[in-house]
Order: C-alpha cells, then structure tokens, then sequence
C-alpha cells in the first residue's frame, strides 16, 4: 500500500527541523522516528501542536543491556489523519532518566509510575516516583529489566509441592502432605 | 453538604460493585465524593516478562489471559502484530473468519457488560438472562475452537481450523435468537425508567477532556466523538463491510450505555454481512517452514484493533530469535481507571460508583499484565 501523503511530508519537515538518528515506515500509516533525548519535547510539542498528534496511544520500554541503553517509546496518534508516530528515544541504562509528559498527556502519568517501578526510569517532574503501583514491599530491582530473572527468583524463593502419580486415594494424599486429620477422615 | 472530616472507604478489590481485582480508595464528605485514587496490584502474573522468555507462538496461550471477558482480540492483534513483523500475508477467508469472530467476541462482552451493568443498579433479571444468552455464543466458539473462553484460535498465518459444517447456519439462528432478545433487554433495561433515571446526567466525560486524556472506545464515542478503529484504520476486512461508527452526545452513563447497545446490533449485522460474503478458499497459510517454532529479524511494530471498550494495541518488539524482545499490551482500562475514573468520580455520589465503573470498560487484568 502506498504511504500515506501527511505522513510522508512529516517526515520530510522533521528530518529538517530535528537530528533525525532514522525515520522508517513500519506501515503505510506508521512511522517511526528515532531522535537524541535532547530534542525529545521539542518534537512532542511539534508534533502535539504544528501537527496533529494529541492522542498518546501508549509508551513503552526496551531494556537492551548489551547497548547499555533502554530505548523510551511514545506511540502518539491524529485523530485528523488517522496516522501513528512511533518516537523512539535511548536512556542510558545506568542513570535512565527523562522529564515528565503530564502536563501535555495526563495519562502519561501512569505510565510514568509504573515505568519507574518496573524499569527504574525516573520521570522527572513527576512527584509520584516511588510510589508503590503494581507490586507492594518490593526491593529488589527492577523487575522487567533483563538481567532480572524469574526463573531463578522463583527457584530461590518458592517451594515447589510435589506431585501425585495419579488421581487415586486423593484424601490420603493430603493427609501425607499436611499430617493432619481430614473432615471426612474417620 | 456536610463539612467534616472526610470518611475513607475502600471500594473492592472484594465488592460487588467492581469490575474485577481491583480497588478505589474513596473520601467522602457525606455522601459526596472529594478524592479518589486507584489501587491495582491483586492480579499480577507477569505475562509481559513471561512473554519474554518463551517461543512466539508459545505466547498464545499467555495472550489470550490478559483480558478475561476478552480474550479473542488478544489472541488477533498479537497475531497482526507477528504478522507484520515478519511480513506475512493471511488467506481472504481468514481474514473473514478472524472478523467473524471478532465481531461474535464483542458481542459476547456486550452481552455480559450489559447484566453486569445492570446489576451494578440493582436490576438483575438482565444479570441473569445475559449470562443464560451468552452462553449459546460460548457453545458456538466451543464448537469452533473447541475451547469456551480461551479459545487460541487466531494465530499467524490464518486462523487454526476452518469453520465446521453447518455451523454458519447455527450461528445465524443465534444471533437472530439474541437480536430478538435485545428487544426484551430494552424493556427490561434501556428503556427502564430507573435505569434511564439513574444513567442520565451522572459521570459526564466532556469531549475535550476525552481527547486530552487518551479515553477510547464507547466512553470517547459517547462523548459524541466519531471515533472507531475499525473504520479509521481498518485490519482484515472491516473496509470491505457496512460499518457506522456509531455515537452519541450526552457523554454521560447513559450515552455510554446506549452506544454499546447499538453497537450489539452492529455486531450482529457485521455477522450476516460475513455470512452472506464469506469467501471460498484457504483458511490458513503456512507462514513459516515449522509455524511452531521461527524466529523474526530485528523490528518493531504497534498494532491496534477497536474491541468492545475501545483501542486495544500491542507494542511488540522482535532481535531475531525465537522469542519476542518486548511485548506491552496497551488496554482501554489501563488509562480509563486512572486518569479518567479518578477524575470523573469527585462531586459523584458513592451509590454511582459502581455504574460509572461499569460504563467505563475497566478490565483490571490488562493493567497489571
């Protein structure tokens, strides 16, 4: 399918006004475009104001350790259009950090605290960093980050109960597990 | 208008009134609420991290999970997602199958929203003659897939088996069941004076702010705002079929509930037209020497499809294995019960709490993924 005119233009304008790093169709109606974090809310603000992107479909992550980088996601939409921008961003892994969108999209907010909970980004200008939002008393890392396995994290911190061989004399067979005395036991 | 110390209820994760392992924390003076705040955190499986460490494909018994009332967009718009990663073209007559069923799905949810939205004000013979209606729907995907709510029936390349003998011709007897029952729904319901008495005028969403705020699906369309994936970015064969997006201008419960009711006789028009134009043919091309297990060069992609509480989208990520690097899943719920429900609740009173919830389209489970 031939790629949407509006689109194509975009990219032509913001290749001019911004450091473009890549600018890719994924489809006729996405682009995605890759910019130094620098210019990052210079070219949210042009494109939520000199174009028409006002609906923040989603951000996302990428934690790409042997980078050394976790790539920050904005997924903005037109309503006029019907096109996606796809803005891809890199943070530095030790130190990810950027500012806060939720004076533009309110809803980014919640992104931004689950990110930080679950990735260890910090948004700044947001004041509800820290807060508790899907997990509760956690300290370990933060959990979707790569090296953070929980494959071992559950080897090391459940028990796992052993099986039966089959479905007979069930009741005997909690009996053997708890020790104790069932209901219907005489 | 009492003027005291403001009394905190906590409204779930364990109550009648909520829609799903979730909870709000309310202040209230008197009976008038002043703040509201939302908790998750009762479900979290770590579906996005498990996805990370199994195969493609392996994931599609992980998808279909996210969302419980939902499980087949799931199932579609991760398959899309694979689809256009690794530049995969589906059969005609998959594609029809694929909206067959995605249209079956939303009414499916419709149906049980409706009972769960009317007994959310006490009105329970539609509680219990959805969840009985749904149920013949339920048999017809247990025939087709052979699964009743899980039904992994999508995936790349088509869909995992063609439709059984016969089996269109039951599914029209269904719906031509359902859409007489409708009627009753509405004399039972949509035209209850309690329910109308209730609906109207209550958690209004004005237009602006449900742009601003990213609110999607029924809640944005009842706002008046013409707004529907299906006809603005069309996948599979929705461009090929009689669609109005269909709103209404009260922005309020009300607004938002007669705008799914509509869409239920949408819904069963879509299947006729399906019906009625199904092609001949493949229902699935192998898209991989071994579709169990492949791999995808580096990519990335977000698809979206319009289910029955809005945009649904999938950001996935691929680095060339047999896994994917990323997968978010991007639900209605995620920003309708914080962003908008906080906002929307304050000046409500606690006894609309659960109807403002249950208009809103929350499925806790597709937050916490």
């Amino acid at each position: 399918m031939e790629n949407n005119m509006e689109l194509k233009a975009l990219k032509n304008n913001f290749s001019k006004i911004f450091n473009v790093e890549y600018a890719m169709f994924n489809d006729s109606e996405t682009l995605s475009i890759k910019i130094p974090s620098n210019e990052t809310l210079n070219a949210i603000d042009y494109l939520y104001n000199k174009e028409s992107y006002k609906h923040l479909s989603m951000m996302s992550y990428i934690d790409k350790p042997k980078d050394n980088i976790i790539e920050l996601i904005y997924i903005l939409y037109s309503y006029t259009d019907h096109t996606t921008i796809i803005l891809i961003i890199d943070l530095n892994r030790e130190n990810p950090k950027f500012v806060t969108l939720k004076n533009i999209f309110p809803q980014a907010e919640t992104f931004e605290i689950e990110f930080n909970e679950m990735m260890g980004i910090v948004f700044e200008g947001n004041n509800r960093m820290g807060e508790e939002f899907i997990l509760e008393g956690w300290d370990g890392p933060p959990p979707m980050r790569k090296d953070f396995d929980t494959l071992e994290f559950v080897n090391d911190n459940y028990m796992f109960r052993s099986g039966r061989e089959n479905s007979i004399n069930v009741r005997e067979h909690i009996k053997n597990i708890t020790g104790e005395k069932g209901a219907l036991d005489d | 208008m009492i003027n005291a110390k403001p009394v905190k209820i906590f409204f779930g994760p364990q109550h009648p009134g909520i829609t799903g392992n979730m909870m709000i924390e309310l202040d209230l003076n008197g009976e008038t609420i002043v703040k509201a705040k939302t908790h998750i955190g009762y479900l979290h499986r770590g579906f996005e991290k498990l996805m990370e460490r199994r195969t493609y494909l392996q994931n599609f018994t992980i998808v279909s999970r996210i969302c419980v009332p939902e499980p087949d967009i799931n199932e579609q718009v991760y398959a899309m997602a694979i689809e256009k990663l690794a530049g995969i073209e589906i059969p005609e007559r998959a594609k029809y199958i694929r909206v067959l069923v995605l249209e079956m799905a939303r009414l499916v949810s419709y149906i049980m929203w409706s009972g769960g939205h009317a007994a959310s004000m006490g009105l329970y013979t539609l509680t219990q003659w959805a969840f009985a209606d749904r149920d013949y729907l339920i048999d017809l995907f247990e025939e087709l897939s052979g699964a009743r709510i899980y039904h992994m029936y999508i995936w790349p390349g088509g869909v995992r088996r063609d439709l059984p003998a016969n089996w269109t011709d039951k599914l029209l007897d269904t719906i031509k069941y359902i859409e007489k029952r409708l009627n009753d729904y509405d004399k039972i319901f949509f035209e209850n004076a309690i329910f109308i008495k209730r609906a109207k005028g209550v958690g209004i969403v004005n237009p602006v702010k449900a742009r601003e705020r990213g609110i999607v699906g029924p809640v944005l369309r009842g706002s008046g705002i013409k707004e529907d994936v299906r006809k603005n970015n069309p996948y599979e064969v929705y461009n090929k079929l009689d669609i109005n997006v269909i709103t209404e201008t009260g922005g309020d419960v009300y607004a938002r509930a007669m705008v799914r009711r509509r869409e239920m006789q949408q819904s069963i028009n879509i299947i006729r037209q399906i019906v009625r134009d199904l092609p001949t043919g493949a229902f699935y091309k192998r898209p991989f020497d071994n579709p169990f297990n492949f791999k995808i060069d580096k990519n990335h992609t977000y698809q979206k499809i319009e289910s029955a509480r809005g945009e649904y989208g999938y950001f996935v990520a691929s680095d060339g294995t047999d896994k994917p690097e990323r997968v978010h899943v991007r639900g209605p719920g995620f920003v309708h019960a914080f962003t908008l429900l906080e906002n929307l609740l304050i000046g409500n009173k606690l006894s609309d709490v659960p109807i403002i919830l249950t208009s809103l389209g929350i499925c806790p489970p597709e937050i916490e993924r």
